[in-house]
């Protein structure tokens, strides 16, 4: 055993050396004064405010899911006892917190990042010399360089995905099953891993196909196996995912500042949180509606009212003198539910089919619809509040309660049930049209009533809150089940990272980051003129895309070349079959982590999300290098050698802007704008 | 034989079940809104904006033409009725339907002879071509005036191109019929109806990625025979393709645009979308043959508008920014109408007073000040007393662009803007109205004016912010152009030099995918998600609400593409992993098929059909997939009708999987029931196509309606 381990260390010593050494200078340039800049800079904000919520136990949720945030937490749970240290961009850290520590953590992982590099490179069958170049490419990179050196969860990220693929590639059930289980995690820290994911699960796919035409096992085992495989590729991360999110929201179990945007029964599931009067809602209740679901733009909707009438009329002459009905994102009123004739049916459920009234509690109006079109969305029909008089008999405002989701009981459940609420003399159907008001509406929603589609589905389901009343103490809470919770928390998480935000200065398109086109400002001190950018390594950037581009279309001569049926050498189609190998995995998955942003992801969107792109792009080309040292020896050697010193030039020159060195002019950063497109210095 | 008279019924089937009531109903329906209107644009020579291409409305409106159609009567809505009150007709609209509908039919016809080559089985082409005309959908797409029976006959005319050309390659030397005329033109047809199929709709290019994809695996095939295919023949094979799959494609594309901007030069109030110099050439256009001052110089009066699509002017109205302490600062907005409030009046800096003279033409590098004509007041950047700029509205990191009084003395440096025209264009001679581009510097904010698509809130009027921008990197918003020039006397006058045929085309591919951008989905819609097509969840409506008109599948069409796409997949499997393991392929005597003794025989039956149906489905998955699993990644509104093409692809599937199926069956049963195999084959057949036939009877009034 340790005669094996010897002979594996003498087989790789001049490695072993050289990634020693890449590790301390990239621990150097990743680790060393960390407390500068003193003071809160870029997305540490939003980690830093987010987090702090873990003190009070409070619920909250995010773009992305917890997993980093937890972790931050859990180590330093003093740096988030207070919000006002991550307030805003550029306030500085308090005596007694010193931000090394905390930075250190991610600075580390990325430290990792270069003999975890170095390590993939190996496994997919390259030389020592390939997956040196690789480490070297990693640690010299100045976007990963400034990514680690801040408390931003880019480092966590790509440590992780490097590992998945790391335990992917080596030929054995339980590392594929540990690679399951890293990109699990890469996903709960943010949801761009998917992209590897699928490349992961492509793996699995290859892997039982090779198994089950493997003629040396049988067919029963071989499938059993391939199944095994796929099985474990798809159901490992899922759990992982599950069980970070279950841990987060055990740890957040008193209702917070987001509790407004998950349904119902969540919120009262939250310590502190929705509390309600019965389970049924009856005659005489006092209820909240929520239309249920994920409503853009801001999640959740609640019906409510204002007691101003539309400030419109429509082309015909038409307007409404009823009160606005609109939704609105906040839990502003709530409503009655009275019997259309018998006003003294206090406390008879109310079924499925029943008629019912809806009076606004803070003006006592009564909803209602009529012919007059809704306000933004003409072909629909317009909702409001009127008074009950002699104009308005209480017959022209009932409306019908349908409960979509009955199980053969056909009250309507408070919290649970989902419900459509048909006017009676219209036949029309309460929605939220998805519009937002003009200017007048205050941003409200814009509520309407129209007819059922083909198919007979409405776009609007609701489901009432019931509010206790005075009189009665005690309060009935429903805990809704944690598994139920968990996926609607990664439910709302994803609906969550698919609303575009407001326009950002720094926002750029993924067209421009393989280039590095982008640049973004992290921080800037007027008095010294330091300032911090986020730039990418243009030489070993735009380098690594015309190298990786040049392995593809070696590998595409290659296999014409090999379908002539012309003679090869047996060492020439092993080092194609391994670039082929190896341009499947970091290749695809370089293509799907793009893949991703520019369909899935709406802007704005930032140069550093490429990240995951670069590692797999420069471990690629490590590999495209040592294919083309193996045709031409000298010069390749040649071309390696000054790649390596431009790539390491360039990471010189950007150094300043890396780690924000004092400057004297404002000359000596416009020197460093490399591309037209960078966005500095600042002023 | 039997195959042609086979053709010919299906064809004469087709043309039956499409033609069928085709008058009916008797009112614009859907879409024939867009598209009939259209047609009545072509034939007035009114120049339009649109999402698709030209050729599909092209062909229609010459169908209209044909037909006596004379561009009067306008499709406003779904729903207008063809017919006036006393019962003449308005339009000849049943031309322009049974147009489309011949489209339609001829589309099966061509599904026949792909299956039919590519199995060469009368059975499969009967069962593929039955499966499209008894659905009841295809029929509803194939009876009005719309773009997809036009598009969809294109799409699998280049596809039975591509096929049948390949088929006449063939390993035997004698019988290789590579580079005949037969051959040539069925390499040419593929690639006249690409380039068609993609000047109809742009959906096309997943088409032109389907043949490519079955010509590089011809190309493949070829490469692989090294005792047939010398690499000269080769280079030949490879050169044809390229020629007639990829450059006359292109040259159709670009001629049908030149056709089309050839038909259209009136002006319309789409205007707006294109640009100045685009809109001079229209005829109606306030642009068209206007003549302008040569130059602009330092005394013209102008209006100036953005090079953004649907570029809007630079425009300034006597109302005041909301919540300013520095109360004189007049908005400045982008506005797309030609307007008073649009003009400016250039004058010179002071420190050039010596070039107060009229006609001295602007330069690159000039300073100037911009005051407008009716406030005068003069473009500033907004700053407060500490010569800190103001943020603008909307966009917080630029600065605020207002106008203010020329009195106000206050920050004179922020009033004066430079001219920087864009680069390759000719610096040395003054600048120009409309053809020059320029960014304009403020000099002391050091930022450019910037004009932005977002819209102002309801202080703004609903117009668009205009900003200053200190960044370089979306430089998109900074240029401008001079557009309408008040002509000073004794000035030269020059006409607006016409766009090339390049610009144009480049233009309104910009504007066709502006557009498309614009069709963005929102929350309670009644839009279909494309999950629901594969299963025909949900019916659209195309006619009156009262006349019940769906676009919706035969359900037992739907189903048995539902089941053949798992099917093939698991069967694809199978058969892939049994070849590769090597179990012998042989004929078992008995056809018995037990998974047991093949495993243990390491023996299967496995036969030529199936191989056959094996390869054939592999590519109509393909095109399937190619055709549909897109739709799953656009962020656009989406409809049913975009599902029909992979829908063919799915009933060349099916149909090819059934046949399979049928003659497997026969096999067996043969041996059993000691029947003659062509009456079972027969007989299976029959009944295959009866259910179909009855399934489609029982659905047909989706798509005729009821009596």
């Amino acid at each position: 055993m340790l005669q094996k381990f010897m002979d594996y260390l003498c087989k790789i010593d001049h490695g072993i050396v050289g990634i020693c050494f890449l590790t301390v200078v990239g621990m150097y340039n990743r680790c060393c004064d960390l407390h500068y800049p003193n003071s809160v800079t870029f997305d540490e904000v939003h980690y830093g405010s987010v987090t702090t919520l873990y003190s009070s136990q409070r619920f909250h949720i995010d773009k992305q899911p917890p997993l980093f945030r937890l972790l931050l937490f859990n180590l330093f749970p003093n740096y988030f006892s207070t919000v006002s240290m991550w307030e805003n961009i550029g306030k500085d850290f308090p005596d007694q917190f010193s931000p090394q520590a905390i930075r250190l953590l991610p600075a580390i992982l990325g430290t990792l990042l270069i003999p975890t590099a170095f390590g993939v490179v190996l496994k997919l069958g390259f030389t020592v010399d390939a997956a040196l170049l690789a480490a070297i490419l990693v640690t010299f990179d100045n976007a990963l360089v400034i990514q680690s050196r801040f408390m931003v969860a880019d480092s966590l990220q790509l440590i992780l995905v490097l590992l998945s693929i790391f335990f992917a590639v080596i030929k054995s059930w339980f590392c594929f099953v540990l690679s399951s289980i890293f990109i699990g995690l890469a996903m709960s820290v943010h949801l761009s891993s998917l992209a590897l994911w699928i490349v992961i699960i492509m793996l699995a796919l290859s892997k039982a196909w090779e198994i089950c035409t493997d003629r040396k096992v049988s067919l029963a085992h071989g499938f059993g196996k391939g199944c095994l495989y796929i099985v474990s590729s798809i159901l490992v991360p899922i759990f992982v995912l599950l069980m970070c999110t279950t841990v987060h929201l055990k740890s957040v179990n008193l209702s917070g500042p987001h509790d407004i945007l998950m349904s119902s029964t969540f919120q009262a599931s939250l310590d502190g949180g929705l509390k309600s009067d019965g389970s049924i809602v009856k005659y005489g209740s006092v209820i909240r509606l929520r239309a249920t679901g994920d409503i853009p733009p801001y999640g959740s909707c609640y019906l409510n009212s204002i007691a101003q009438i539309y400030p419109l009329t429509h082309e015909d002459g038409r307007g409404s003198s009823g009160q606005q009905v609109v939704g609105c994102s906040y839990k502003a009123s709530s409503w009655n539910v009275l019997h259309p004739t018998n006003f003294d049916s206090q406390n008879m459920e109310v079924r499925d089919g029943d008629f019912i009234l809806l009076i606004h509690s803070n003006t006592n109006g009564t909803l209602n619809t009529h012919d007059v079109a809704a306000p933004v969305s003409k072909y629909k029909q317009e909702v409001s509040c009127v008074n009950l008089n002699e104009m308005h008999s209480p017959k022209m405002q009932t409306w019908k309660v349908h409960v979509v989701n009955t199980n053969g009981n056909k009250a309507w459940k408070n919290l649970h049930s989902k419900v459509l609420f048909e006017h009676v003399n219209t036949g029309f159907y309460l929605v939220v049209t998805g519009n937002t008001l003009p200017e007048w509406g205050l941003g409200s929603l814009e509520v309407a009533t129209e007819g059922l589609d083909e198919t007979g589905d409405c776009a609007t389901e609701w489901n009432a809150e019931t509010i206790p009343s005075s009189k009665k103490t005690s309060s009935y809470k429903i805990i809704h089940e944690t598994f139920n919770n968990v996926v609607e928390y990664l439910g709302m998480t994803w609906f969550l990272s698919l609303q575009s935000g407001p326009d950002h200065r720094f926002a750029s398109e993924p067209y421009e980051w393989p280039f590095g086109q982008s640049s973004i400002a992290y921080w800037y001190n007027s008095t010294t003129n330091a300032q911090l950018h986020f730039t990418g390594n243009i030489a070993s950037w735009c380098g690594g895309i015309l190298i990786s581009s040049l392995l593809i279309i070696n590998c595409i001569l290659f296999a014409l070349y090999q379908r002539r049926n012309h003679a090869i050498a047996n060492d020439r189609l092993h080092l194609w079959q391994k670039s082929v190998y190896a341009l499947m995995i970091l290749g695809s998955a370089y293509v799907f982590h793009m893949a991703y942003y520019i369909i899935v992801v709406p802007s704005p969107k930032f140069a550093y999300q490429y990240l995951p792109s670069v590692v797999c792009l420069h471990m690629l080309q490590a590999c495209a290098l040592e294919v083309f040292y193996c045709y031409c020896e000298r010069l390749a050697l040649i071309v390696i050698f000054i790649y390596v010193a431009s790539v390491i030039w360039c990471y010189w020159i950007l150094r300043s802007i890396t780690f924000g060195f004092a400057t004297k002019c404002q000359e000596e950063l416009e020197h460093l704008q490399l591309w037209q497109s960078w966005d500095l210095p600042l002023t | 034989m039997q195959s042609s008279l086979l053709f010919v019924c299906i064809t004469f089937i087709g043309v039956t079940s499409r033609l069928f009531r085709i008058n009916e109903p008797r009112y614009v329906c859907w879409d024939e809104t867009h598209f009939g209107k259209m047609a009545g644009f072509y034939i007035n020579r009114t120049m339009f904006a649109c999402v698709h291409p030209p050729l599909g409305k092209l062909i229609i409106a010459t169908i209209g033409l044909a037909g006596g159609y004379d561009g009067h009567f306008s499709f406003t809505q779904p729903g207008d009725t063809y017919y006036t009150e006393n019962g003449t007709l308005l339009t000849p609209y049943i031309a322009m339907r049974v147009g489309c509908a011949i489209f339609g039919t001829l589309m099966i016809s061509a599904v026949y002879c792909i299956i039919h080559t590519l199995t060469k089985s009368v059975g499969a082409a009967v069962l593929s071509s039955m499966l499209l005309i008894c659905d009841v959908a295809m029929v509803t797409l194939s009876r009005y005036i719309l773009l997809d029976p036009i598009m969809l006959f294109f799409m699998f005319a280049s596809v039975l191109g591509v096929v049948k050309a390949s088929a006449l390659q063939t390993r035997c030397s004698k019988q290789d019929k590579s580079f005949t005329s037969y051959w040539w033109g069925w390499l040419v047809f593929t690639g006249i109806c690409l380039g068609c199929t993609l000047s109809v709709k742009l959906v096309g290019a997943f088409t032109v990625m389907f043949v490519g994809a079955w010509a590089i695996a011809d190309l493949w095939k070829l490469l692989g025979d090294t005792e047939m295919v010398s690499l000269q023949l080769l280079g030949k094979h490879f050169a044809a393709r390229v020629l007639c799959l990829i450059f006359l494609p292109i040259a159709i594309y670009v001629g049908v645009f030149y056709f089309h901007f050839h038909i259209l030069h009136q002006s319309s109030d789409d205007d707006i979308f294109y640009s100045s110099k685009f809109q001079s050439t229209l005829h109606g256009n306030l642009l068209h043959k206007k003549s302008m001052p040569m130059h602009i110089t330092f005394k013209s009066s102008l209006t100036m508008r953005n090079t953004l699509i649907e570029g809007m002017f630079l425009h300034s109205h006597p109302h005041y920014y909301p919540n300013m302490l520095e109360q004189y600062s007049q908005q400045v907005t982008g506005y797309k109408i030609r307007d008073g409030n649009n003009w400016w009046n250039i004058e010179p800096v002071i420190q050039q007073a010596k070039k107060l003279m009229d006609n001295v033409p602007l330069h690159d590098g000039d300073l100037i000040s911009l005051h407008h004509m009716v406030t005068n007041k003069s473009l500033s950047v907004v700053i407060d007393k500490n010569e800190k700029w103001h943020a603008a509205p909307i966009s917080y990191w630029n600065s605020m662009v207002a106008s203010i009084s020329r009195q106000n003395s206050s920050g004179n440096d922020y009033k004066n803007w430079k001219i920087e025209l864009k680069a390759l264009q000719n610096r040395s001679s003054g600048i120009c109205a409309v053809d020059c581009v320029f960014k304009l510097v403020n000099v002391a904010a050091r930022c450019c004016l910037f004009a932005s698509l977002k819209k102002l809130p309801g202080w703004g009027k609903d117009q668009y912010e205009i900003s200053c921008y200190h960044g370089r990197r979306y430089e998109q918003g900074c240029w401008w152009h001079a557009e309408e020039v008040l002509p000073s006397s004794n000035a030269a006058t020059t006409a607006i030099k016409p766009p090339s045929f390049l610009t144009n085309l480049f233009e309104s591919h910009k504007v066709m995918f502006h557009l498309n951008s614009k069709l963005k989905k929102k929350y309670g819609d009644r839009v279909s998600k494309p999950w629901h097509w594969a299963v025909n969840y949900k019916p659209q409506l195309f006619s009156k609400k009262e006349d019940k008109l769906y676009l919706t599948g035969t359900p037992v069409v739907w189903w048995i593409n539902a089941t053949a796409i798992p099917t093939y997949i698991l069967f694809y499997l199978c058969v892939a992993i049994t070849r590769k393991r090597k179990y012998h392929l042989k004929r078992d005597q008995n056809l018995k098929i037990k998974s047991k003794s093949i495993l243990q025989n390491n023996c299967i039956c496995c036969n030529e059909i199936i191989l056959n149906a094996c390869f054939v489905g592999g590519w109509c998955l393909l095109g399937w997939c190619l055709h549909y699993l897109p739709f799953f990644a656009m962020s656009r509104v989406l409809f049913f009708h975009h599902y029909f093409p992979a829908h063919v692809f799915a009933c060349m599937l099916s149909g090819t999987l059934l046949d399979c199926f049928c003659k497997t069956l026969t096999e067996w049963w043969h041996s059993y029931l000691k029947l003659s195999p062509l009456t079972i084959h027969q007989s299976l057949m029959v009944t295959i196509i009866g259910v179909l036939f009855h399934n489609f009877y029982l659905h047909s009034h989706f798509c005729y309606g009821s009596t």
